[in-house]
């Protein structure tokens, strides 16, 4: 029998149902251009709902229902993701308003994109006022930077918003639509909650038909191996604040646990005011407002970044060495740790209040092996100091990048 | 559809209470609403959102360590009216809120931690001023409402930061956080015991806290500013603009401040959304592209309403918005405006709706400045 990627879970706790429809591809330039356009021209019109009004409105007439399409990155995969949240039909009782009509729209949307040559270029336009007002921000414009520098010699993984804008802006519609049509075969699952899963499954079922649904969704390996670059670079652009990011790389691949002592790292340096370097840069040294930290587990990165006064860049990336360094040796203060650990579980049961949260749960048992069978509530409360200690000693800082 | 059960009392000092029950939810959420913000009166701009930071500090230390103790997480944020302190967890509601009322009715200022908070407020500012649509948006305050607290950032500016005292912050705090001008909100899965209890304790810390005092009635005076275009060098590509129109007082179109906030964002949402004939004939012409961002807001010093949007050719786009909003309706607008009006209400009860699933949303969470 044929497994269709099609997985519904119960939603006992929330008024608002949500679906989603993710493809999964490779990771390149050129597709993360063409799906930021294509999720573009899709989120304006398509072939049944030919204007951005008439979309519009027929959205609107459901309730609002909120349909967000985009890319997503994962590592070396692109998830192109069609999320839709609407109000659970049983809460409004209108009989125009039901899952049937709902799933209908959503698979007209989704599997009907419109090539009108007007379309592909306000969605163009769109895209390309987007990128100039992203990029006008100090914070974006850095990130952006930072990750061109860190894959210089891989440029598939260096974008971040929304792939080369020129090639976004030089798209034809007939190369949109050969785009198109090659993501039919791509594997695809179909996830949700809703109150009645198995009519939402059965309805699913009969309206998207792709042939993707029928191919394998997971993927074996979507991690990227951190580039060596060992680089500090600094640009000037006389802007108040100066960015300071400091990107560090693994030494060696990490398994889940290990992603979740780099969450507990995260937190213990950045996650709450008593954590490390915010007591550090903010509070005694004066120099910034925000200090934060991530663990990028699909990147092989964890980033370290902060809006600082631009005369203390310098001291405020001598405490963030500083730091990495003494948890390396072991020097850790553990009431911190414990502080850290237990936001993180405060942080994961709150999430379960959410019902993106839990789709995007979801999404990642679906992509990644055995991810399911992790629990990682479990394994937050286990992490040691030790184990922050060796995480650390993983690490190598790769990448020291400024804008002033 | 659901209805919200809410349980609400006024104690005898004018503190109010509120309990917003949402069964099921992990998080306990946890608020106290101070009816004073950065637009009300007070000597330098920028004291009400200084205030909000240095609540936090206190004789033994940061009171935001405490809570992480047990887990939780705390914050604050300035509006132009409002100053809220929030907190949430998933246990020890008892303790979360006896921290609450501690870090709200337990004030420390002295010279030193005021002259230590004051460059972290300075980076929070040029935070924000390093972005291009802080700039539009200041620009636009002014000329709507002068060097008034209103017109000024809620953070306030270099110099009236630099220039706030410990002595400032003891004085506007005591003229403003009394009793009659706070507000207390829970939100989560509580038991119809656990509210009683809560509420019996609310009570005894709000009386242990905060005086019963009368508030104290300064006048309020609505500033005007020069109501002048202006054009802004941009070192970046940013092509962004905004409008600013200044309202009148919402008492003469509806009761409800809320409702007439409500039905002027509709009403300007109607001409100039991306569903609108005008917004149609914008993209044809190629003048706009992306949709505009209309919002209507009031307060204590004055009302208005922001546009801001993205354009190459953004002086033809706001005469255009100008000569839409000055239109009068023709009767050919009624049957679009009907089935808009009817569309709108459908999303206004979609959101109420929403609403329900959203416990920060409930308690009006994530509309000022942290």
């Amino acid at each position: 029998m044929l497994t269709v990627n099609t997985s519904i879970k119960s939603n006992e706790k929330f008024t608002t149902a949500s679906l989603g429809c993710f493809l999964r591809l490779p990771l390149t330039k050129h597709n993360l251009a063409y799906a930021s356009l294509l999720s573009r021209m899709q989120t304006n019109a398509s072939l049944y709902f030919p204007s951005i009004r008439a979309q519009q409105e027929e959205l609107s007439q459901l309730y609002d229902l909120q349909l967000e399409i985009m890319p997503q990155l994962f590592g070396k995969e692109l998830l192109l993701s069609y999320v839709a949240n609407f109000v659970e039909p049983l809460e409004l009782l209108d009989p125009d308003y039901s899952y049937a009509k709902i799933v209908e729209d959503l698979a007209l949307i989704v599997q009907h994109p419109s090539f009108d040559p007007a379309l592909v270029s306000v969605s163009q336009k769109q895209l390309l006022a987007d990128y100039k007002e992203i990029v006008a921000e100090p914070s974006n414009y850095a990130l952006d930077r930072f990750f061109n520098i860190w894959y210089q010699d891989e440029p598939d993984y260096a974008e971040n918003f929304m792939g080369p804008i020129e090639e976004i802006t030089a798209a034809t519609s007939g190369q949109i639509q050969r785009f198109s049509d090659s993501l039919r075969s791509v594997p695809t699952t179909i996830i949700g909650l809703a109150r009645d899963p198995k009519s939402m499954n059965r309805l699913i079922r009969e309206e998207f038909k792709q042939a993707g649904l029928l191919k394998k969704f997971m993927t074996e390996d979507a991690t990227i191996i951190t580039p060596k670059r060992l680089v500090n670079k600094t640009e000037e652009k006389g802007n108040l604040q100066a960015q300071l990011m400091l990107g560090y790389g693994y030494r060696q691949k990490i398994d889940y646990y290990e992603q979740v002592i780099g969450m507990v790292l995260a937190q213990y340096l950045a996650g709450d005011p008593s954590s490390k370097l915010f007591t550090g840069i903010r509070e005694e040294l004066g120099a910034a407002y925000d200090v934060e930290a991530n663990n990028f587990a699909n990147n092989s990165l964890f980033l370290i970044n902060a809006g600082v006064a631009p005369d203390k860049s310098s001291q405020a990336e001598k405490i963030i060495r500083n730091e990495m360094a003494q948890i390396g040796e072991g020097k850790i203060d553990d009431d911190l740790l414990k502080k850290a650990k237990r936001a993180l579980v405060t942080v994961q049961k709150i999430g379960q209040d959410q019902p993106n949260w839990q789709l995007a749960q979801m999404l990642r048992e679906n992509l990644f092996p055995e991810y399911e069978n992790f629990d990682r509530l479990a394994a937050l409360k286990k992490v040691t100091a030790h184990q922050l200690q060796k995480f650390v000693q993983n690490l190598f800082l790769n990448e020291s990048y400024i804008l002033k | 559809m659901r209805v919200p059960q809410i349980i609400k009392r006024k104690y005898d000092s004018g503190f109010e209470a509120e309990f917003v029950l949402r069964p099921n939810f992990n998080q306990r959420f946890f608020g106290i609403i101070v009816d004073f913000g950065s637009s009300d009166p007070q000597r330098h701009a920028g004291t009400a959102h200084f205030l909000e930071h240095k609540l936090f500090a206190k004789e033994s230390g940061d009171l935001s360590h405490e809570f992480e103790k047990i887990g939780a997480d705390v914050n604050a944020f300035t509006s132009f009216n409002e100053t809220m302190f929030y907190c949430s967890g998933i246990s020890n509601n008892q303790t979360l809120i006896k921290l609450l009322f501690r870090l709200v009715g337990e004030p420390y200022f002295t010279e030193k931690n005021v002259a230590q908070e004051e460059p972290i407020i300075q980076q929070e500012l040029a935070m924000y001023q390093d972005e291009p649509n802080w700039a539009v948006n200041n620009t636009l305050m002014k000329q709507m409402f002068g060097d008034s607290n209103l017109g000024i950032d809620v953070a306030g500016t270099k110099e009236t930061i630099a220039a706030i005292t410990a002595q400032d912050l003891l004085e506007c705090y005591q003229q403003n956080y009394v009793a009659s001008k706070m507000h207390f909100i829970a939100c989560g899965d509580f038991s119809d015991y656990q509210v009683k209890t809560l509420l019996r304790l609310v009570g005894k810390l709000s009386e242990q806290y905060f005086k019963k005092q009368a508030a104290n009635k300064c006048k309020i005076v609505c500033a005007k500013g020069q109501l002048q275009s202006k054009v802004l060098v941009n070192k970046s590509e940013s092509n962004l603009f905004g409008i600013g129109l200044r309202l009148p007082n919402f008492k003469k179109v509806l009761s409800s401040r809320d409702l007439s906030q409500i039905m002027l964002e509709i009403m300007l949402e109607s001409k100039l959304s991306v569903t609108s004939p005008w917004f149609e004939r914008m993209r044809k012409h190629n003048l706009l592209s992306n949709s505009l961002q209309i919002s209507v807001n009031y307060t204590r010093e004055g009302n208005f309403a922001t546009i801001f949007g993205i354009s190459g050719q953004s002086k033809m786009v706001i005469q255009e918005i100008k000569d839409e909003l000055n239109k009068p309706l023709q009767a050919l607008d009624r049957v679009y405006l009907h089935k808009f009006y009817n569309l709108k209400k459908k999303e206004w009860l979609a959101q109420t709706i929403r609403s329900l699933d959203d416990t920060l949303l409930s308690c009006g969470v994530c509309r000022g400045k942290p």
